[in-house]
């Protein structure tokens, strides 16, 4: 399609914590150096730069994506912040992979960052005015009761229990106990999660992710320089986003039709016919548990309906026939949104480069799917990697 | 193309009232820490300096804008700079008059990359850029590690 080829090079991830004594700028900092430095890169040679996070309104900094420049060393540099809600953490690397595959530069530092700890009392605050002024936010409505309503009509549509969405957050949990940068892991049961604390029936307080602060950051290189820095490249193969209206009223709550386009158009890019077979690892976004199993089949992994059998069945476990989330995703690393992607896109990258520690899956994969979602259930945005 | 404005009121329009309600405890940092505590403490300005490169910077950063290597390294600088630009301000920022005129500073420092803004405690007809200012701190006891621990600058 006349794209050059894009690798990833180099990582980097913050811990994920409720409260950092860092700053934005000195968590994108801190994201960046360890990825220069696992790419052998200096910041001269970075090129250009993308930057990913979510609304000003969580930091409490209008002009967000300037005032972290700094840390994401912007400064002076072709620079620029993109945003699609919580979908950012995988549209960041897809952002700068358009930088890199168009040949504007070889060389683009991807950042992303986001401190929620900020905003008080909470950010569901600020969450209120994502919500229609007229029509919906008389009623003071929180990011719960909306995902409430899907999680229930979604249960509904394939006559899902409790028990078969919960099984989501004790996968995920666990598996984040192996992650450094964990924020919430826990080797929770699934009577835990199904016995606490109810906010909104049919959610639990263990099935949702937590606020966060962190940051992530990758290197991105074109095919000459990659080949020169690392005989361990990672390729994106194929990119994907695509939106549906702010009225998300209108929208079948059971199926993402948006990260099915997204997903399709990735797909496509990455010659991949049959994502079920060709699929060895993926990190759907999960900052609910039932949004692990409603992206699974938004990306086609799994028939409509399946996902959840496919987890009872240890399917989708790190020794499963397709692992999901073996970084223990947003419900165990922890969410700080625009991080939250990127770090589910490097857990990909260790993934292939069987550089995952004691997360590592069996089997040396080579095809990886990331994908983030967001804003008012209407974005979809998704990575291929390959190695 | 123009438009016309087909209603001149604003009330005119239907309309819901509504607010973020939210409010923000911004965190110091860790340089940002280690500058207020000085402040606090010693009731001195302090510089970060860059060990690969030597940038010094203020305020102090855990990271070197030029080189991006790791700062740990602060430096004492005092409390005297020189006066980089200044301006008289009339209006707050809801568009009130002042009673009395504020008169505002870049200070910077020699050597140093970056400056800081704030309040001038000088006649105007006093003012010119490049003369040599000093911060004039509260009492150890009054000061609670934040900005307005310095109450100006003045004349040296
Ligand atoms: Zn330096």
């Amino acid at each position: 399609m006349g794209f050059r080829k894009v690798a990833i090079v180099g990582a980097g991830i913050t811990k994920f914590v409720r409260r950092a004594q860092e700053t934005g700028p000195e968590m994108s900092y801190l994201a960046s150096k360890t990825a220069l430095d696992q790419a052998g890169l200096k910041l001269k040679d970075v090129e250009m730069i993308t930057l990913g996070s979510a609304p000003d309104a969580f930091d409490g900094v209008h002009m967000k994506g300037e005032y972290l420049l700094s840390g994401a060393g912007g400064n002076n540099k072709p620079y620029i912040r993109n945003f699609v809600g919580g979908g950012t953490g995988v549209f960041a690397p897809i952002h700068g992979w358009m930088h890199v595959a168009s040949g504007a530069c070889d060389v683009c530092l991807v950042v992303c960052s986001e401190k929620m700890s900020s905003c008080h009392p909470h950010p569901q605050g600020a969450f209120l005015t994502i919500f229609d002024h007229t029509t919906e936010q008389p009623l003071k409505p929180t990011l719960i009761w909306i995902f409430a309503l899907e999680m229930r009509r979604y249960m509904e549509t394939y006559g899902l229990s409790k028990a078969d969405i919960a099984r989501v957050a004790v996968k995920n949990k666990n598996n984040a106990l192996d992650h450094p940068s964990a924020q919430v892991a826990e080797a929770v049961t699934l009577d835990d999660v199904l016995n606490s604390e109810v906010l909104a029936e049919p959610v639990h307080r263990l099935d949702i992710s937590p606020a966060s602060d962190g940051a992530a950051a990758v290197v991105l290189a074109s095919e000459e320089v990659a080949k020169r820095l690392t005989d361990k490249p990672v390729w994106i193969d194929g990119v994907g986003w695509n939106l549906d209206t702010a009225y998300w009223a209108t929208k079948d709550l059971y199926y993402p039709r948006y990260v099915e386009k997204a997903a399709r158009m990735a797909y496509e890019m990455a010659g991949i016919t049959e994502p079920h077979k060709e699929i060895q690892v993926a990190e759907p976004y999960d900052p609910f548990d039932y949004k692990e199993l409603h992206h699974m089949e938004g990306l086609l992994l799994c028939e409509r309906g399946e996902a959840a059998r496919l987890t009872a069945e240890g399917f989708t476990a790190r020794t499963g026939n397709l692992p999901t989330c073996p970084s223990g995703g947003a419900l165990g690393v922890g969410n700080p949104i625009a991080a939250t992607g990127l770090m589910k896109v490097i857990e990909i990258f260790l993934q292939l480069r069987e550089e995952a520690g004691k997360r590592q899956i069996p089997g040396k994969p080579r095809v990886g799917v990331a994908q983030a979602w967001g804003d008012l259930m209407q974005v979809g945005t998704v990575i291929v990697l390959r190695r | 193309m123009s438009f016309k404005e087909s209603i001149q009121l604003n009330m005119e329009l239907s309309y819901f009232e509504g607010q973020i309600p939210v409010n923000y405890q911004y965190t110091l940092g860790v340089a940002g820490t280690k500058f207020f505590e000085a402040l606090k403490q010693k009731g001195e300005f302090i510089a970060s300096v860059c060990s690969h490169c030597g940038l010094k910077t203020i305020y102090p950063l855990i990271y070197c804008e030029e080189c991006f290597n790791p700062i740990d390294t602060y430096l004492s600088i005092g409390l005297e700079g020189e006066l980089y630009s200044f301006t008289t301000c009339y209006l707050d920022y809801q568009g009130n008059r002042y009673d009395k005129p504020h008169v505002l500073g870049l200070i910077r420092f020699k050597g140093i990359k970056g400056g800081i803004i704030h309040r001038l405690n000088i006649d105007e007809k006093d003012l010119k850029l490049g003369m040599k200012v000093k911060a004039k701190l509260k009492p150890s006891k009054e000061r609670t590690g934040t900005i307005d621990d310095i109450m100006y600058f003045e004349k040296v």
